[in-house]
């Protein structure tokens, strides 16, 4: 015995008077009265139950085993939206383009490193915030860069700073069609190379 | 979105979109790979476990994931595509996101029966990763 078409197991009341949800509830809370002991429409309905009931007690059961993959990929995108920064307009020729801060500074960082005596330790790059983002680039931002970095002994500072800017300002202009409206180097540290004579 | 193809409309979902736009954007020398947003990740993430648990099949959209186009639709203008990429530099930056922009473009015109103007193609350089 089984429901008719037209009945809904979720709104209807069965031909016996009981609701449908409420017998599959008892039953497999293993808490059957007399009634639906013997009642044909409750047993169909609890019989009816079986398959559902089964499955979702399987699907309760088993282990969520997560992908190896799945938690570098949600921390890398959730660093990535985390870290502060503006979208930086650059100068395409189809259509509109923006890099991120963290996009710039990665390029720069990459860059300096490969200078010689020269080892960075922090770069920031800071787009002109006197005006609101642009919905669309119009013109590329002159963009502040600060370098913090560590030199090798007994190098002249002075001519590596200018190096560095020098290979900042191209990488930005290069790979970004962007220039710079400063370009501060900071020293922060010395350290000896290796196999150097002191 | 509707494209009209002689007489008959055409129906075409974000997702089609998406996914044209995303097989057109990895593929262009200097994209690393293509950056989903954070919603996204989880969203798939959430979707993958779900499958694995009812036992339906995987759903592997590759590198050409559509997870990282977002598509905006204006009553006041074109249909916005913003696509959102791992840069490499070599390629330059620059190149690549023109080229990007112009795949992209040329991917969705294949469409029936659009004007030129229907989209405008945003390109975002998430991070780079040079050398990659």
């Amino acid at each position: 015995m089984a429901l008719n078409e037209n009945q809904d197991a979720g709104t209807e009341i069965m031909p016996c008077g009981r609701d449908p949800l409420e017998v599959v509830d008892r039953a497999r809370l293993g808490r059957m009265n007399a009634h639906m002991r013997t009642c044909p429409y409750c047993q169909a309905m609890i019989t009816a139950d079986l398959p559902a009931g089964s499955a979702a007690t399987s699907l309760r059961d088993e282990s969520v085993q997560a992908p190896d993959t799945l938690l570098p990929a949600v921390m890398s995108t959730v660093w990535s939206e985390l870290r502060p920064g503006r979208n930086i307009p650059l100068p395409a020729v189809n259509g509109s383009a923006f890099a991120t801060e963290q996009a710039v500074t990665s390029m720069l960082e990459h860059d300096l490193d490969r200078l010689p005596d020269f080892v960075v330790h922090l770069c920031s790059v800071e787009a002109p915030d006197d005006e609101p983002e642009p919905v669309e680039p119009r013109t590329a931002p002159a963009l502040r860069i600060e370098v913090r970095a560590a030199a090798a002994y007994a190098v002249d500072l002075a001519a590596l700073a200018n190096r560095a800017r020098g290979v900042a300002a191209e990488t930005l202009l290069h790979q970004f069609g962007l220039v710079a409206e400063t370009i501060d180097i900071n020293f922060v540290d010395v350290y000896e190379q290796q196999g150097a004579t002191t | 979105m509707t494209v009209e193809s002689g007489d008959i409309p055409v129906v075409v979902s974000d997702l089609a979109l998406a996914k044209i736009s995303a097989q057109a954007a990895v593929a262009i020398p200097g994209v690393v790979r293509l950056a989903p947003t954070l919603t996204k990740v989880v969203h798939s993430a959430l979707s993958r476990v779900a499958r694995s648990l009812t036992n339906a099949p995987s759903v592997d959209h590759g590198p050409a994931d559509p997870g990282a186009v977002e598509i905006e639709q204006r009553t006041d203008g074109p249909t916005a595509v913003t696509v959102r990429i791992i840069a490499g530099g070599d390629p330059s930056v620059l190149a690549t996101v023109d080229a990007v922009s112009e795949s992209v473009h040329s991917a969705l015109m294949t469409l029936p029966d659009l004007s030129a103007t229907a989209f405008e193609v945003i390109v975002v350089v998430v991070d780079t990763e040079p050398g990659r």
